[in-house]
Order: structure tokens, then C-alpha cells, then sequence
């Protein structure tokens, strides 16, 4: 270390006082030397507080006392001489000074978000959906509902009697494949469609009964709802997308809330794959269990991807249409067939 | 080492042998010239015939900002990474090596801002207002009786925890070694904040309890928008005369009409901002509907949205410049007063190519713009006063019983972007 780096013009507050006094510091050995018009003091370094080093911000000592000094340190030779005197930086300030480093450090925030965006945030929510009460899945559910009513959906024209047949029929199926799980089942006017709402409540569209060739068909996409039901589907998608929406405001929330729900809207379409996927295992399960053949739930599949693919673009319900793999979902259909013997046609 | 040195000598005569060499970087020397005062310790190192440089009154102190994006940027990616590790916990130790850095790298008048804040009492705070924020949402999906005692808690909470808050961010904050500080007086916090947060509350609390009352409403909406910018002048006119530095009281000098100004004129800007991406939006859709072009609806649908961000950045700029200027020309400490240049067409230009980058990067260029932004707005300042600053700063103490290093120990920080 050359001569002209050893002493550093600095100021010296006393912390009592605004007014600063002008000192030349130097470090020596294990000590900080302060040259002062009145004194030479020397303070040992393991008992300065020294801040992190920026490149372009002064020092601060802060000494026992409380009195601070102030190292403008323009060339970093202060810095220099203090790591000469063995002043560790912190890991994580040596961290950040190393390129390499933070490379390696944005690289694991990219893999670390895409896992928790993957697989965290399904995890999480499918273990928090069952510590939510009942009542508050449910209340959240009729809200929903009331929001419909208030909309374009009115009361079912379907005669009384084929809903109350097709009500029984399914809550009695419910019964044996999912016992003691509240769900309700509502009839609605409206398109070929039908969802599961958070609390158990199964709305189902004149549509979808008109469009069906007959109640096992009906049954079939019953049981495909009632497996959202039995896994919390719903509750488990908006617990989703309250992580992703989280993790997203997390990440950008501090440069724009339009930036940060754009990967909420990414999290609803992904995760609703995953669970059609359950949703049809446990409809298979469902009919199973109830002696159900599971040809009718594929014909209704088949019948309507021959429509969409002759009107050249999708207008399938909801529990279909959002999910490019409709072939594949078929195809687990017919294999559920094959395995219980009743060969498809 | 330093045992067997000799021990410090009271006064300064001459030099410890050999020790102090007269330094030959002309760094070091330009720096003591400028800064030691005429005397014995000036004459011995940088030489008795060195030129008196004439010593500015400083009247006017300007301040500047030294941080640099590239530098905040690895700071950034440190923070976020331990931060996400450590499932949020580190984020209260990011926020204190940010502040940090933001306000070592200010300076006003040569000296640089300290921030002390203890990150334990910041993880306690950021748990607190954790709790209240998830208390808050659902609260109202539980039962409106929960969402009732959510807003009175919010209510008689909000003006001590606002008061705390603010005690914390600036006792915590320091400058030439004397620490800022916040006038705990409860009473004036509930007198200053409660009226605007029930106010804020009036039109949820209408629907909670009269639901079927529409024009009570509708009126409490209009009378919250309505009365925003008192609100706001309200709370910051607490903030400022409550706040310290050292024993001095920092004043604030009423500005209500002048905050009513600036509210007008962005929201002027704003609205017809909207009004333009409706134009647009309208001349599109005819366009589209009349060559029956999906093509032609999706790039009325790009350009409006383009329109609107372009009617947003207008605002916001000219809001934020404004309202700089308003509250530090009516703020005052002692005898010094406080001046902005800023102007909103600088800061479009940086907050559009903040946006722009920002997005374009996948938000990894944010530290560049906190930086690009704060640089801005921190060089537009000044402070100015009729007596030399080094007059003012001699007559300036502590505050008594708050003596550096003894400083009262905050509880839990909250950090409100305030």
C-alpha cells in the first residue's frame, strides 16, 4: 500500500451536535487512528460499526459513543485499506459484489418462481382447501350463485319431474361414492354446460340435459363435477390463484398491479387442466361404483368434439372447451372401458 | 497492536513521529484542502504555504444522489433471492439494506443521509399490517358484523400505527450524526388521521349497514373522492409538522387550495386521457365492424390500451412533479426552506422509459428505474436557507434524551409508502 492511500480527510460528527469537525483517519493494524486538532484517538476496529461499502457513498464509522465519522472514499482505497486490515464484508454483501454470483442468484429466483408457479402453489393450496370451514366454502359459493341468478340465468324449464328424478338418481349415487359430502345440485336455464361451485353446489344447465341422449350421460358429467366438489376443486383454484396472484405482486407488485395480474390470469388457465384431469378419474370412479356404464360420459365427449371440429372452432362447455387435451381425456374414457370389459362400439 | 502504541495525546501539537506523512495523492490533498478549516492541522499536512481556498457561506445546499443502477441492481437480486428462500421472512432485512443504500447515497450539502432501522422490529411490523390486510379481506365474506369490527379496528388502530410508523422511518434516519424524529403526541395523530380514514370508510360502511340506501352511497363515494386531496393534505400537513431533525420542528404551511390544484389538473389530464382511448376505441370498433375484421378489433384493442397507459404516464407525472413542488415550498425547518425544480417532462421521460424497459425485461430492469427515478426527483431538490448552513448547523442539538446511539428503541416499524 502506498503512502498517499494511509490517510483520509473525514468529518466527525459527535451525535450531539450538527456541526461537524474535519479529522484525517487511518487504519493501523486492528485499529482505526483518528487525528483530530485536539486528540489522536484509536479505536479497535472489532468495536467500530463499519457500513457496507457502496461504490459511490461515504464510510460511516460508527464509534462507541455514538459519534460517527464520515470517509468520503472516492478512490475506494479506505475500502482497500480496511480489507488490508481484514474487515470482512458479509456473505451476502460478497454475494452481490461478484458478477458471476448474481447471475447464478437470478437464476435460482427464475427456477425457484417457476417451481413454486408449477408445483408450490398447487401444493399449498390443496393442503390449506381442507382448513377452510364448510360454511365459509359455502357462503362463498351462494355468493357466487346469487350473482348468476342476478344475471342472464333464469329458473330451469325442464319438467319437475326429470329434475327430481335426475336429482335423486344422482344424490343417491353421491351418496355411495362420496358419503357424507354436502353437495346440492341446481337446475339453471341456460348453454350446454355445468360447474361446481365452492360448498358442494352443482349447477347444471337445461343445455347440457337437452344436448344429452339420455340421464347416464348426464350422470357421467354429474360425477365429473362432483369430483371438483370431492377434491375442492374450486376452493383449491381460487386458493391458487390468490398464491399466483401473491407471488406475482411480490415480484412486480411495486411496478405495476396490470403487470402483476397477468400471471394470475396464466395460473386460472394452467391449473384448470390438472383438475379436469382428477375431475374425470373421479367420474369414472363415481360411475363405477354405482354400476354406471362409462360408454354414454364418452359418447358425449366424442359427440361433442365431432361438433366443434365441424363448426371449425370450440363452443364445448366450460369443463371442456379450455383444454386443448380433449383426445387424451377420451382416451382415458376408453381405457376405463376396455379394462371393465364392455368394449366400445 | 494498537496496545503498544503511545497513548492519545490531549491536544494536537506536534505529530506522533513520522506518522502523519502529508499525503501525495492529489485526491486525498484536493479533499483536505477543501474541507480543513485554517489552522495547525491544515498547515501540518498539507503544508503552511497551501492557498486558503475562500470558504463558502452555503446558503444554498443542493442535494445529490450517487446511487447507480448497475450497483442496485445485484443488491436487488440478492434481496429477492434471500427473501424468496426464506419465504418472506428476509424481506424485512432487504428493506433495511435498500433504504440503506437509497439514503447513503444521498447527500445534501456533501453529507450523506444514514438509515438505522433495526430489521427484527420492521419483520414485526410487516406481520402486524400482515394481519390486518388478511383480516380486512375476508373479513366481509365471514359475516358483516367481522367486517364491521375489521373497519372499527382499522379505525382506532390506524392513526397510532400511522404515528408509530412515521416515528420509526425517521428516528431511524440521520444526518451529520443527529437523527430525524416524530413527534409522539397520540392525540394529534388521531386528530390528523381518523377523520380522513372514516371518511375513506364511510361509503363501505353505507353498504355494510344500509345496502338498500343507494343515494347514501353514492354519496359517501362522491364525498370521499371529493374530499381526497383535503385527506391528503390533512395527513401530510401532520406529517411534516410532527417531524424533527435533531431539536428543530419541522413546519408545514396550510395548502389546501393549492393540493386541490394539482388533484384537478391530473385528473383533468387523466380524463381526458380515457376520453381519448374511448375515441379511439369507438373509431376502431366502427372501422373493425364495418370490414367484419377480427384483425382490425384486436389492434383497436392494442391501441387503446396503448392510449390509456400513454393517458396514465401523462398524469402521473405531472401529479407527482406538482405535488413535490406543493408540499416542499410549504415545508420548512427553522429558517430553511425547501425548492424543487422537478417538471413533468423529465419525469414522463424517465417514467415512460421506466415502464417500457420494465416490461420489455420481464421487470428485471425495476432497480434501474428506482434508481433512474430516484436520481431525478433527489437532484431537483434544494434547501435554502438566509444564514450560511454552517452557522445553522453549530446552533442545532439532539433532541434531549435522544442522544445518538441511545436512540428510543422502536418496537415494530411499519413501512408505509407514505
Amino acid at each position: 500500500m502506498s503512502e498517499a492511500t494511509t490517510a483520509f480527510a473525514a468529518t466527525r460528527f459527535d451525535g450531539r451536535r450538527a456541526v461537524g469537525e474535519t479529522v484525517v483517519v487511518r487504519v493501523e493494524g486492528d485499529a482505526i487512528a483518528v487525528l483530530s486538532r485536539r486528540a489522536l484517538e484509536r479505536f479497535a476496529l472489532r468495536e467500530v460499526g463499519v457500513s457496507e461499502a457502496f461504490d459511490h457513498a461515504p464510510r460511516m464509522l460508527a464509534l462507541p459513543g455514538g459519534a460517527t465519522i464520515e470517509v468520503p472514499d472516492p478512490q475506494r482505497s479506505f475500502a482497500a485499506a480496511l480489507a488490508a486490515a481484514g474487515v470482512r464484508e458479509s456473505a451476502v454483501v460478497r454475494l452481490q459484489r461478484a458478477w458471476p454470483a448474481v447471475a447464478a442468484a437470478l437464476l435460482s429466483i427464475f427456477g425457484g418462481v417457476a417451481w413454486l408457479y408449477v408445483q408450490g402453489v398447487p401444493l399449498v393450496a390443496s393442503a390449506v382447501a381442507p382448513l377452510i370451514p364448510p360454511s365459509v366454502e359455502r357462503r362463498i359459493g351462494d355468493q357466487v350463485l346469487v350473482a348468476f341468478d342476478g344475471g342472464r340465468f333464469g329458473p330451469s324449464w325442464l319438467a319437475d319431474e326429470r329434475q327430481a328424478r335426475l336429482r335423486a338418481r344422482f344424490l343417491q349415487a353421491a351418496a355411495v361414492s362420496a358419503p357424507g359430502v354436502d353437495v346440492r345440485l341446481e337446475f339453471r336455464a341456460g348453454p350446454v354446460n355445468a360447474f361446481a361451485l365452492p360448498g358442494g353446489t352443482i349447477v347444471l344447465f337445461d343445455g347440457l340435459v337437452h344436448r344429452a341422449k339420455g340421464d347416464d350421460e348426464v350422470l357421467g358429467v354429474l360425477g365429473h363435477e362432483l369430483g371438483h366438489v370431492v377434491h375442492r376443486h374450486s376452493t383449491r383454484q381460487l386458493l391458487q390463484a390468490l398464491g399466483v396472484g401473491s407471488l406475482a405482486t411480490f415480484l412486480w407488485g411495486d411496478v405495476s398491479s396490470i403487470v402483476a395480474n397477468v400471471p394470475w390470469l396464466l395460473g386460472v388457465m394452467r391449473y384448470g387442466r390438472a383438475f379436469e384431469n382428477e375431475a374425470d378419474e373421479y367420474a369414472i370412479a363415481f360411475l363405477r361404483a354405482n354400476g354406471i356404464p362409462v360408454q354414454p360420459l364418452l359418447d358425449f365427449f366424442v359427440d361433442q368434439q365431432e361438433r366443434d371440429a365441424m363448426r371449425g372452432r370450440s363452443e364445448s362447455p366450460e369443463f371442456l372447451s379450455t383444454h386443448p387435451g380433449t383426445e387424451s381425456r377420451s382416451e382415458r374414457l376408453r381405457r376405463a372401458i376396455e379394462q371393465d370389459g364392455n368394449v366400445a362400439r | 497492536m494498537s496496545v503498544d502504541r503511545p497513548p492519545p495525546r490531549p491536544a494536537y501539537g506536534s505529530p506522533p513521529d513520522g506518522q502523519w506523512d502529508r499525503p501525495a495523492d492529489p485526491a486525498v490533498r484536493a479533499r483536505l484542502a477543501d474541507t480543513l478549516e485554517p489552522g495547525p492541522l491544515r498547515d501540518e499536512l498539507l503544508g503552511a504555504a497551501a492557498p486558503a481556498t475562500p470558504h463558502d457561506p452555503g446558503r444554498i445546499a443542493s442535494f445529490r444522489f450517487t446511487g447507480q443502477g448497475g450497483e442496485y441492481f445485484r443488491i436487488w437480486v440478492v434481496n429477492l433471492l434471500l427473501t424468496l428462500v426464506t419465504l418472506g421472512v428476509y424481506s424485512a432485512w432487504a428493506k433495511v439494506r435498500k433504504t440503506r443504500y437509497f439514503w447513503q447515497n444521498t447527500r445534501l450539502d456533501g453529507h450523506a443521509f444514514d438509515y438505522h432501522g433495526n430489521p427484527v422490529a420492521i419483520l414485526i411490523g410487516r406481520a402486524i399490517a400482515l394481519a390486518l390486510i388478511v383480516a380486512y379481506s375476508i373479513a366481509f365474506d365471514v359475516s358483516r358484523t367481522a367486517g364491521l369490527v375489521v373497519i372499527v379496528v382499522l379505525c382506532v388502530a390506524g392513526p397510532w400505527l400511522f404515528l408509530r410508523a412515521q416515528r420509526f422511518k425517521l428516528v431511524n434516519s440521520s444526518w451529520r450524526g443527529l437523527r430525524f424524529g416524530f413527534d409522539a403526541d397520540a392525540a394529534a395523530a388521531y386528530r390528523a388521521v381518523l377523520p380522513p380514514l372514516v371518511i375513506w370508510f364511510s361509503s363501505t360502511i353505507v353498504a355494510l349497514l344500509a345496502s338498500d340506501r343507494r343515494e347514501l352511497f353514492a354519496l359517501a363515494g362522491a364525498a370521499s373522492m371529493a374530499l381526497f386531496p383535503w385527506m391528503h393534505h390533512r395527513v401530510k400537513a401532520y406529517q411534516h409538522r410532527a417531524a424533527r431533525y435533531g431539536d428543530r420542528s419541522f413546519d408545514f404551511l396550510a395548502a389546501t387550495p393549492a393540493f386541490y390544484g394539482v388533484y384537478f389538473k391530473a385528473a383533468t389530464l387523466a380524463a381526458a386521457g380515457v376520453l381519448l382511448a374511448f375515441a379511439v376505441l369507438g373509431f376502431g370498433a366502427v372501422f373493425s365492424e364495418a370490414r367484419a375484421s377480427a384483425a382490425g378489433f384486436a389492434v383497436t384493442m392494442v391501441l387503446t390500451l396503448i392510449v390509456g397507459v400513454l393517458g396514465y404516464l401523462a398524469a402521473w407525472p405531472y401529479f407527482a412533479a406538482r405535488m413535490q413542488a406543493v408540499v416542499w415550498s410549504h415545508t420548512r425547518l427553522g429558517e430553511v426552506r425547501f425548492a424543487t425544480a422537478v417538471r413533468a417532462g423529465p419525469l414522463l421521460r424517465i417514467a415512460a422509459k421506466n415502464v417500457a424497459l420494465t416490461l420489455f425485461t420481464l421487470g428485471l430492469y425495476w432497480p434501474f428505474a428506482a434508481v433512474a427515478l430516484a436520481r431525478y426527483r433527489v437532484e431537483c431538490m434544494r434547501a435554502e436557507s438566509a444564514q450560511p448552513f454552517a452557522a445553522l448547523a453549530e446552533a442545532v442539538q439532539a433532541a434531549p434524551g435522544l442522544a445518538a446511539g441511545d436512540a428510543a428503541v422502536e418496537v415494530f416499524g411499519l413501512d408505509i409508502g407514505l
